[in-house]
């Protein structure tokens, strides 16, 4: 297996306040990282300083061979790196289709016909296809939220970023969007997923990536973390849930 | 009219016009240069009839326009070699500053504080305060009018010059027209307002007349040009002598004042030649 | 005698004079509008920008336009420029850049709160797909800002028309000037002439108005479908 991520020492602060303290981890192609967390321990912006939407004060992140950082051609590289946010991020005047096709015909110079191949296939694999001429505005947060993968798809990316996608639905909702990702990483994608659902990081990631205070406090195989957690800190995090579960 | 005069009077303090040398309007309005160009620019009211107003034809007519009019022919040789400019009472002595016309020709009465901007040839017209009655009880004086009701509107000359005398109850409206209704309806014994105003509506309302046309101060209306062109005014002024010896202020009332006003004395309105 | 003095509408002189003053107040206010909209964009667009190279111009800009009356600016324009410069622009090229110019700063600053008042993760989700600040702009953040800008823009577009007579004072005769001069030459005979003469353009604004008003309700209630 071939490394394609690898985050090296990575720093980052807002100001006086440190976000990210010496972040090190890596990871293979074809493999899920989840990345849990308490919030505001950093791993949203870990995310964002991988496609350049947030810039990072030292060391270093090698994608693909390339060292990302000032200079970069951010554009080249994010048509390699798909995200998908929190919040429903979907271009409400475009239909579903034209989201899903825009960034293939703007940036990767697609014809209209070949994106929209590309933009049906994925709506058909995660069963939306009827929709593919609705407005956001007539989908459920379950559905923008998938639409909103397949979008991030329709590019081919090498590796996908996944920030807390489930974090304003409902758990029903959850549930699909969940079980698009469980398909999505049965593919071999690439994937690093921030998430807060423990049982779903349970589930899906080969890794597992603890962070508290800007900095990783735990690595291994999520079945082992959540089983026996070596440090009093994951402990407690973990405590947290215990009475929601 | 008074207020719109103060508003262009605030704007170029604003924009800070007055003082400023005027480069580029020097020389454009020379006798010289006006004969070269081949027209006189001369600016005249549209909608002010009887001295400037469009005809149903669209032609220019009135008082003013019949003075602009002999201006050209005794200038340049023919009586059509004007262009007119459309002015307001807000903008008279801005088109005169900015060099956009020669003359302004506009009803335009001489005060000392647009003479500090403009200067003023001599008179062809005359404005006072007069005021018209019932012909059944005819105010034919001032005094007449002790211990009864005046009708003016709010704001006017009128208003402020009898304002100041005792023994006269004042009844003050906003606009003209309720104001000569009230006197239609006898709610005064009179209605005072500019001369030139009331004798136009006695004119067309049988039964009243204007009794008394020179109250007040009698304010001359003159040709005003651009502060400096002494050239151009002494002209207007020479102009003006010259065909006083034809009566043509008197002329100029048949021909267009007359019609408004019926048969008044001319008197109490005209200038003839410039001596006010 | 409900309809007496009517028959000043059936002259077709004054027909004609209306309507001349008519085409008169649409072309200025249309040039004026098209720029103004043109402008506008372009100006609101750099105006996001948080530089004070750019806020501290166009603050001033704004403010000065905002603060500053629409009849001054004419003044300046047409008399000022003339009278300090030398520029002898007609009334009507006057007119047109002033209320360019004025609509143009209205705009910009519609565009530019339409355009913030979107919300972040639009911007960010169309950057993390690749795509360029322009391409941003031009097929994500102006096609959604422009639904937003309708109302505000429909009734930029009127109060320019609305301010059209105001171009009295630049010499400029327009359709509610030549109805002045209509009514005023009709005073002694026709005492009526106001009511019906303000009457027809009355319906005369009211119909440039209103297929606009139309035209907006319909356009807002087709996005609001979306």
């Amino acid at each position: 297996m071939s490394e394609i991520l690898a985050v090296r020492n990575l720093r980052k602060s807002f100001g006086p306040h440190v976000v990210l303290d010496g972040i090190d981890f890596s990871v293979d192609e074809g493999k899920v990282l989840t990345i849990i967390g308490a919030s505001g321990c950093g791993k949203s912006t870990l995310l964002r300083t991988i496609n350049g939407l947030e810039a990072f004060d030292g060391g270093e992140i090698v994608f693909d061979g390339e060292r990302l950082g000032p200079g970069t051609d951010w554009r080249r590289v994010r048509s390699h790196i798909g995200m998908v946010f929190q919040s429903y991020d979907l271009f409400n005047h475009l239909k579903v289709i034209d989201n899903i096709t825009l960034a293939p015909i703007k940036v990767q110079n697609k014809r209209k016909e070949e994106a929209e191949e590309i933009a049906m296939n994925l709506l058909r694999r995660i069963r939306l296809d009827d929709k593919r001429n609705a407005y956001p505005r007539e989908l459920s947060g379950g559905q923008k939220q998938r639409v909103a993968i397949a979008r991030a798809l329709a590019m081919q990316p090498r590796i996908m970023l996944f920030d807390e996608i489930t974090a304003s639905l409902d758990p029903e909702m959850s549930q699909e969007v969940l079980e698009a990702l469980l398909e999505l990483a049965a593919t071999k994608m690439t994937m690093i997923v921030v998430t807060h659902e423990m049982g779903f990081a349970k589930a899906i990631g080969d890794d597992l990536l603890f962070m508290d205070d800007g900095k990783v406090v735990e690595r291994g195989a999520p079945r082992d973390f959540f089983a026996a957690p070596r440090t009093q800190r994951a402990r407690r995090f973990l405590s947290r849930f215990e009475y929601q579960i | 009219m008074r207020k719109l005069s103060g508003f262009a009077a605030v704007i170029a303090a604003i924009i800070g016009f007055s003082g400023l040398p005027a480069l580029a309007a020097d020389a454009q309005d020379s006798i010289a240069a006006i004969k070269a160009r081949g027209f006189l620019k001369i600016a005249v009211f549209s909608d002010k009839p009887p001295f400037g107003f469009v005809d149903k034809d669209g032609k220019n007519q009135g008082y003013d326009v019949y003075f602009a009019k002999r201006f050209a022919r005794e200038l340049l040789g023919d009586e059509n070699r004007i262009e007119f400019t459309l002015t307001e009472p807000a903008n008279r002595v801005d088109l005169l500053e900015s060099g956009r016309v020669d003359i302004v020709l506009a009803n335009f009465t001489v005060t000392p504080e647009r003479a500090r901007r403009v200067d003023f040839a001599k008179p062809y017209f005359k404005t006072a305060i007069g005021v018209v009655s019932n012909d059944k009880t005819p105010v034919k004086k001032v005094d007449d009018l002790q211990g009864k009701k005046l009708i003016v509107i709010r704001g006017t000359t009128a208003d402020v010059y009898f304002s100041k005398l005792s023994g006269i109850e004042l009844v003050k409206y906003d606009q003209i027209s309720d104001a000569f209704q009230a006197l239609r309806d006898g709610r005064g014994a009179g209605l005072a307002q500019d001369t030139t105003l009331v004798l136009a509506w006695a004119n067309e309302n049988k039964g009243f007349s204007v009794g008394v046309g020179d109250i007040g101060n009698v304010d001359p209306i003159a040709p005003a040009v651009r502060k400096g062109n002494t050239e151009l005014r002494d002209w207007i002024n020479d102009t003006l002598v010259k065909l006083g010896k034809e009566s043509f202020a008197r002329q100029a009332f048949d021909a267009t004042l007359k019609p408004y006003y019926g048969n008044v004395e001319p008197e109490n309105l005209i200038v003839e030649g410039g001596n006010f | 005698m409900p309809f007496s003095g009517a028959e000043i509408l059936f002259d077709p002189a004054n027909l004609a004079r209306l309507g001349e003053g008519l085409i008169v107040t649409v072309r200025i206010a249309a040039i004026s509008i098209v720029f103004a909209f043109l402008f506008g964009m372009v100006i609101g667009v750099i105006a996001l920008s948080r530089s004070g190279f750019v806020q501290i111009p166009y603050q001033l800009f704004l403010q000065a336009i905002r603060i500053v009356p629409q009849i001054v600016w004419l003044f300046l324009f047409f008399f000022g420029f003339a009278r300090l410069l030398g520029w002898n622009w007609s009334g009507e090229t006057t007119g047109i850049v002033v209320f360019s110019i004025w609509g143009a700063a209205e705009m910009a600053d519609l565009v530019r709160a339409s355009i913030s008042s979107l919300p972040a993760h639009q911007t960010q989700s169309a950057l993390a797909l690749g795509l360029a600040r322009s391409q941003i702009y031009l097929h994500v953040l102006i096609p959604q800002a422009v639904r937003r800008l309708i109302p505000a823009s429909i009734n930029l577009a009127t109060r320019i028309i609305k301010t059209t007579p105001l171009l009295v004072l630049i010499t400029i005769v327009e359709v509610l000037k030549v109805g002045q001069q209509l009514i005023e030459a009709k005073i002694l005979t026709n005492p009526a002439a106001a009511f019906w003469i303000y009457g027809l353009i009355f319906v005369i604004y009211f119909l440039i108005c209103f297929p606009i008003a139309v035209l907006s309700r319909r356009l807002e209630a087709k996005w609001s479908a979306q």
